[in-house]
């Protein structure tokens, strides 16, 4: 069994390790970064966090630490003693208690400090800066020491939305509850009071329960109100019309009632009707909240500062504060923080956040670059053109973040549900009048009763909450759902067409072939060749670099690097060129990507080929597919060897190489035709044309990318275990959904004829329309429950999903 | 039965006391963020 580092329990490179020493003995950690962190931990007195804490830390970016001093940006500007003395950040990397104890410590130790409040499951941390001596900088510096990434959280975004929405419906939630328990008390003493209760006693209950419940109408049942006004205003029917409709009209007549002196009062059956559907609203509210969580975290892939060039010096500046025009120096290594034009320098960017393509694209001056991209080449600078909410990476997180307008599912079910409640108004006054008519004093109580018991709730309320209950669960996993009608089409596939690369592989090159040539003055063994071109690739920056890595070398001298074109140096007493192979002096190599050249002085000496690296669950998830009744088939637009070779390994029989974007799309209609349902599954920009044709598409990304948002559904990570376990989710809600169907139709079935024949009073109906909505809604999140996370499931209503990868393997592990 | 004259009016208020207090609770952001005060109390602090 090999230890992992201390910190980050990541596997340990080849000794000797750094090590810190915790509780009297010495810990191996992994690398610099790690040992930084965790020597300030335990190094200002709390080594108990790593006894508290349930789960490990991820690696350190050690490049981060070493440019601490750029936070000192967000020093300018700041005035101390003014009102707005709160550092308001979200903070990736918390990932449990332990974290949120750590910070508080670290934080309320530095001078100046007031108040600290850390929200582990929103990610969030809130600052108070008591006095002039507490800077910003100090705060960010320290998180960034500690392990965790600051971002600032933008004024008004959609979380301060959210918690007024929610604060409005917990204060609706208040005023109809306490209420509803008031007037019931009044109501039950008149029940019981038949009789023997003077009708002055009778009369003043009932109009104590007007003065409460009349608030409760206003106030907090308002929402609906303005729903059914709205909805009637678009020539729409949904299910709150009836309710508003049922509501005035009760208290209408209640209030008439009480003033002649005679007839039943209502107000009971009203508060009681408000208050059990706020609940539920609420049951819902917190769920799509939690879903719409996730897609705020784009914004956080961006670094928090940029160099700004004022008068020819880099500056550090916080990214927001970037504007059109302004000059940006990107230096090797850093991600470009805003969309703009090279000016200067020669790029390479890897695009993989945005496009999923793994290699990287060579930028000159004049040529656009994105935000998010990472340079690899050597230092540009950049005029900004647009920044912050205009890039293209926000612009796409926007539209990956459900709840915008509706889905098409739901646009169906709403019309759906319109008709049922045109069925009710009607049969209402059906009901009414045919009371009426056979002289019945009881016709506008029995017409009432119909007009509340009935429950749409499956198709309005139950449904959403399924779908949002289902989206949450999946964010928590990693898995992006931009829309819940998808993920129901999800359950019905029976043809998943896969992409080849960036999709079935990671968009990581390792090297596949070792070819010398044996016509050289002085040929190289395969190992030899080998060592000296991992020895040259040492010194380069460039990605394909990575698949060297691994391999052991001898020392290097002298080495350079010719932009995008390879690597020269000596090795020993030779001196040697790798790279492209016009680069090492060779006619056109062969074909195919990522081919590289030797050469020294005397002719090519061999080519090494790399090749991508297959994810590795690929195997166990094509077979997963195949065992519920899924066929797997590969589209590529690759050449035949590496498509055929990539099935083989993967155990898939269909596949198709050298695709066009057409002919892939030409796939998934004729598979269509033919009656399949089809599930496309690509790197979401390359496969426009096959994504919007298939019935579902799906979109991978390989590490925290979140850009893809062509496609329906996103997967993140370098597994494809969880398309399983989303296929898995699609089927059980596809379930449950089933069943509260089922359920609505048998209870409306029962309740309404019943109502109709007046053998329902009108509290009992408000109690049965409850309890069924809110039976539909309970069973709608047993989907939470379903994805075993190992948390409190219901609990977690309201809170922000965070990215767990280890409860992610411990699921995956059982799902299999 | 006239002690409901004064009891009703007196439970009235304490409605009245009861959403007040609700209101401040949810101004004050007393019921955002449900779990970090549970885990606090378990954290086993040698100085608070």
């Amino acid at each position: 069994m090999t230890e992992g580092c201390f910190h980050c329990d990541q596997p340990l490179p080849a000794p000797p390790w750094p090590s810190v020493r915790w509780n009297g003995v010495d810990r191996p950690v992994c690398c610099p970064g790690c040992a930084a962190v965790a020597t300030l931990i335990i190094g200002s007195g709390q080594g108990d966090y790593y006894r508290f804490r349930d789960s490990t830390a991820a690696k350190v970016d050690p490049t981060r630490l070493e440019r601490l001093d750029d936070w000192e940006a967000f020093d300018r500007g700041w005035k101390p003693g003014t009102a707005s003395n709160r550092l308001e950040l979200t903070v990736g990397g918390m990932h449990c208690a332990a974290c949120g104890w750590l910070i508080e410590k670290q934080l309320r130790a530095l001078p100046g400090i007031g108040a600290v409040e850390v929200d582990v499951g929103g990610g969030e941390v809130t600052v108070e800066l008591a006095d002039r001596s507490a800077l910003p900088s100090q705060v960010l510096k320290r998180l960034v020491r500690l392990g965790f990434s600051p971002h600032l959280r933008a004024g008004e975004d959609s979380r301060a939305l959210q918690r007024r929405e929610r604060s409005a419906a917990l204060r609706r939630l208040a005023v109809a509850g306490l209420g509803m328990m008031q007037v019931m008390m009044y109501a039950v003493g008149t029940y019981f009071g038949e009789g023997s209760m003077t009708p002055a006693l009778q009369r003043y209950l009932e109009i104590v329960s007007m003065l409460i419940a009349t608030p409760i109408l206003l106030y907090a049942g308002a929402p609906f109100f303005v729903g059914a006004f709205r909805a009637l205003a678009a020539r729409a029917l949904t299910m709150e019309v009836p309710v508003a409709l049922a509501l005035a009209l009760a208290w209408g007549a209640s209030c008439r009632n009480l003033l002649w002196g005679s007839g039943p009062v209502y107000f009971d059956s009203i508060s009681m009707f408000v208050f059990f559907l706020l609940a539920g609203r609420f049951i819902e509210m917190s769920l799509r909240h939690r879903a719409a969580g996730l897609a705020q975290s784009l914004a956080e892939l961006l670094p928090e500062t940029a160099m700004r060039l004022e008068a020819g010096v880099p500056v550090a500046v916080p990214r927001a504060r970037l504007e059109p025009g302004d000059s940006v120096l990107v230096r090797r290594g850093e991600t470009v923080p805003a969309d703009g034009r090279i000016t200067a320098g020669v790029a390479e960017v890897d695009e993989s956040l945005l496009t999923g393509e793994p290699l990287p694209r060579r930028r000159v001056a004049g040529e656009r670059v994105l935000a998010g991209s990472i340079n690899h080449g050597g230092a540009v600078t950049v005029e900004v053109v647009a920044g912050d909410e205009r890039t293209w990476l926000a612009r796409l997180g926007t539209g990956l973040r459900p709840g915008g307008s509706r889905p098409r599912f739901a646009r169906l079910a709403d019309r759906i549900a319109g008709v049922v409640v045109l069925a009710v108004l009607l049969l209402a006054g059906a009901v009414y009048l045919a009371w009426s008519l056979a002289g019945s004093s009881d016709a506008f109580q029995y017409a009432l009763a119909v007009l509340v018991v009935t429950c749409p709730c499956a198709l309005s309320l139950a449904t959403p909450v399924a779908l949002s209950a289902a989206t949450a669960a999946l964010a928590r996993r990693g898995i992006l759902v931009s829309d819940g009608g998808a993920l129901l089409a999800l359950a019905r596939i029976d043809r998943a067409l896969f992409d080849k690369t960036g999709t079935l592989t990671l968009g990581a090159p390792r090297v596949a072939a070792v070819e010398p040539v044996a016509n050289h003055p002085a040929p190289l063994g395969r190992a030899k060749l080998l060592a000296v071109a991992a020895a040259l690739e040492r010194f380069s920056a460039h990605p394909l670099a990575a698949a060297f890595a691994s391999i052991e070398a001898p020392t290097a001298q002298q080495v350079t690097e010719t932009e995008g074109q390879g690597v020269s140096g000596r090795v020993g007493d030779r001196g040697y060129r790798l790279g492209r192979p016009g680069f090492a002096g060779a006619a056109a190599g062969p074909p195919g990507e990522g081919s590289l050249v030797l050469a020294d002085a005397g002719g090519v000496l061999g080519s090494i080929r790399l090749e991508d690296t297959p994810r590795e669950d690929g195997r166990a998830a094509i077979a997963a597919l195949a065992r519920r009744g899924i066929e797997a088939e590969i589209l590529s637009g690759d050449a035949r060897a590496p498509v055929a070779g990539l099935a083989a390994a993967l155990g898939i029989r269909r596949w198709r190489a050298r695709q066009t974007p057409a002919a892939k799309r030409r796939r998934v209609r004729s598979l269509q035709r033919r009656g399949c349902r089809v599930l496309a599954i690509g790197d979401g920009v390359n496969d426009g044309p096959q994504l919007e044709a298939a019935d579902v598409s799906m979109a991978l990304a390989g590490g925290a990318s979140l850009a893809q948002s062509r496609a329906q559904l996103v997967l993140t990570g370098e597994r494809l275990m969880p398309l399983i376990e989303t296929v898995d989710t699609a089927r059980r809600t596809r379930r449950i959904i089933t069943q509260n169907l089922v359920w609505a139709a048998l209870y409306n079935l029962a309740a309404v004829p019943a109502a109709a024949l007046g053998l329902i009073v009108p509290w009992v109906a408000v109690l049965g329309m409850s309890l069924s909505s809110l039976i539909v809604v309970l069973n709608s999140t047993r989907i939470l429950g379903l994805i075993r996370d190992g948390r409190r499931s219901l609990r977690a209503f309201g809170r922000r999903p965070v990215l767990d990868a280890s409860a992610a393997r411990r699921a995956e592990e059982s799902a299999a | 039965m006239r002690i409901l004259l004064v009891l009703i009016p007196l439970s009235l208020m304490l409605l009245g006391a009861a959403i007040w207090a609700f209101f401040w609770a949810v101004r004050n952001d007393q019921f955002e963020d449900l779990d970090t005060p549970a885990w606090r109390i378990l954290s086993e602090d040698p100085d608070e």
